[in-house]
C-alpha cells in the first residue's frame, strides 16, 4: 500500500487550530543561526552573505522561547493534571491560564500542549493517527454551533451549513476518542461571557466536551476571573474544578524578582546570533528594559527581536541601548511603563521596594 | 482545498466507494451524507445525482487516487 501523503505537503498557511498546523509546531525544532569569524565572514561571497544574514534574520524573528516561571508551573501543574485525570471516568479536574495580555499565556499554553505530545510521541512511537493534544480558540461572540464546528475543523472534520449540532459534536467525539486524546487547550476563553445566554450555551458545550471527551481541559483568557467566568451556578462548577495558575508580568521589586528578570534577559542575550554584540550588554540593561516592557515577556521578546534583526540589517551586529531606543513597544507596555526608578542610595533593598 | 480527516485508512481491495466512504465516515463519527458531499460533484451543474470524485477522495484521505 502507498503510504498516505505527507502532512508536510499542506497548506503551509495551516493556523495552530488546524491539526496540520498543530503537528507542525509540535515537530518544529529551530536550529541556532551559525556566527562566522570574521575570517569566515571575509571570505563569503556577496550571495552567500546574504544567504548567511537572512537565515540570522528569520532565526531571530522566531527566537526560541525561554522557560519562565509561569511555563514551569503550567508545564507542572498541566502534566501532574493529565496523569491524575487518565483513568477518571468523569469530574476531570482543569487548569485556567488567567493573566493579562502579553504575559505569556499563549505562549506557555501551546507548551505545555507541545511537551505533552512529544512525550506521547515518545511513548507512542508507531501511532500514526494519535492526536493527544487539540487546541482551539473561542471565536468572538461564539455561539456553541461554532465552538463546535472550531473542534471539528481542527480535526478536519467539516460539515455542510444544514449539518445540525449533534451530528457534528458526535463526529469530534467519535474522532478525538479514536486518535487518543489526552489534552484539550482553549485559548481566548475571556471571549466567553457567561451573563449572556449564547456565551452560558458555549460554557454548556465546553461542559458537555469536557465530560465526553477522555481529556484534560485547559483554558487561557485575558483576566477571566475578573469576565465572570467564576459566577453563578455554571461559575461555582468551573471554579470547583479548576486550578487557577495566574500569568502575570515579572515584577523587578525584591532582589529575588530583580534576579528573576536578568535571568530573562540573561536567557535571550544568549540566543542572539550577532557579529559584535558583547555578551553581557543586555544584562546591563536590565532595569532600562524593564521600564520599556513593564515586565512583560511578549514586549520584551519583541524589543530584543526587533533590535537583532536591525542590528544585522544596519550592519551594526550589536544590541545598544540606542538602538532599543528606536524601537516602539506594543501600547499596553508603552502605557504601562514606570518612571526611571530612583538612584540607588546607601539604603538599596529600601530603594528598590519603592521602584516596584 | 478540502480539510483531510485524520485516520487514513486505505480501501481494501475491491471495495467498492461508497462503502469505502461509508466505513471513513462511520470512523470519523459522521453522517454518511456529509462526507459523500465532500468527495463526490454532480454529473453535471444542473444534475442532483452526484458521483465519486477520485481527486476529492484523494484530498480528504491523503491517499493517492491511483488507489
Amino acid at each position: 500500500m502507498t503510504p498516505a501523503l505527507d502532512n508536510d505537503v499542506r497548506d503551509p498557511d495551516d493556523p495552530l487550530t488546524t491539526k496540520e498546523g498543530w503537528r507542525r509546531f509540535v515537530d518544529y525544532q529551530p536550529e541556532p543561526a551559525a556566527v562566522l569569524t570574521a575570517e569566515q565572514q571575509f571570505a563569503l561571497t556577496g550571495r552567500q552573505r546574504a544567504e548567511h544574514d537572512e537565515a540570522r534574520r528569520e532565526y531571530h524573528a522566531e527566537l526560541p522561547l525561554a522557560n519562565t516561571p509561569t511555563i514551569r508551573q503550567v508545564l507542572g501543574t498541566g502534566r501532574l493534571l493529565v496523569q491524575l485525570n487518565r483513568k477518571q471516568v468523569s469530574a476531570r479536574r482543569g487548569l485556567i491560564l488567567s493573566g493579562a495580555s502579553g504575559t505569556g499565556k499563549t505562549t506557555a499554553l501551546t507548551q505545555l500542549g507541545r511537551t505533552h505530545e512529544r512525550a506521547v510521541r515518545r511513548r507512542h512511537p508507531a501511532g500514526r493517527h494519535r492526536l493527544p493534544v487539540a487546541y482551539v480558540t473561542v471565536p468572538p461572540a461564539a455561539t456553541a454551533k461554532m465552538l463546535a464546528v472550531e473542534f471539528a475543523r481542527f480535526y478536519g472534520l467539516e460539515f455542510s451549513a444544514r449539518a445540525n449540532m449533534p451530528d457534528i459534536v458526535n463526529a469530534v467525539c467519535a474522532t478525538a476518542a479514536h486518535t487518543g486524546i489526552e489534552l484539550v487547550l482553549v485559548d481566548e476563553i475571556h471571549n466567553l461571557n457567561i451573563a449572556t445566554r449564547s456565551g452560558a450555551e458555549v460554557s454548556d458545550q465546553l461542559k458537555y466536551f469536557a465530560e465526553r471527551l477522555p481529556a484534560t481541559f485547559v483554558y487561557a483568557g485575558i483576566d477571566v476571573e475578573d469576565q465572570g467566568l467564576f459566577a453563578g451556578v455554571r461559575g461555582r462548577q468551573i471554579a470547583g474544578r479548576f486550578t487557577l495558575i495566574a500569568s502575570t508580568p515579572f515584577a523587578y521589586g525584591t532582589s529575588e524578582q530583580r534576579t528573576a528578570w536578568r535571568s530573562l534577559v540573561s536567557t535571550l542575550e544568549t540566543m542572539l546570533r550577532l557579529h559584535h554584540h558583547r555578551a553581557g550588554t543586555l544584562v546591563s540593561l536590565d532595569e532600562y528594559l524593564y521600564r520599556r516592557t513593564s515586565g512583560m515577556i511578549g514586549s520584551l521578546s519583541q524589543l530584543v527581536r526587533s533590535a537583532a534583526i536591525l542590528a544585522i540589517e544596519d550592519g551594526t551586529e550589536q544590541i545598544t541601548r540606542e538602538l532599543l531606543d528606536l524601537i516602539p513597544v506594543d501600547y499596553a507596555a508603552q502605557r504601562a511603563t514606570p518612571p526611571a526608578p530612583r538612584q540607588r542610595t546607601s539604603a538599596p533593598a529600601k530603594t528598590a521596594e519603592a521602584s516596584a | 482545498m478540502h480539510s483531510r480527516l485524520p485516520i487514513a485508512v486505505a480501501p481494501a481491495q475491491h471495495e467498492t466507494a461508497a462503502s469505502y466512504v461509508t466505513r471513513l465516515a462511520t470512523l470519523h463519527g459522521m453522517p454518511f451524507g456529509e462526507l459523500w458531499q465532500q468527495v463526490s460533484r454532480p454529473r453535471t451543474p444542473e444534475s442532483q445525482a452526484r458521483f465519486i470524485a477520485a481527486d476529492r477522495l484523494a484530498a480528504v484521505t491523503g491517499i493517492p487516487e491511483e488507489h
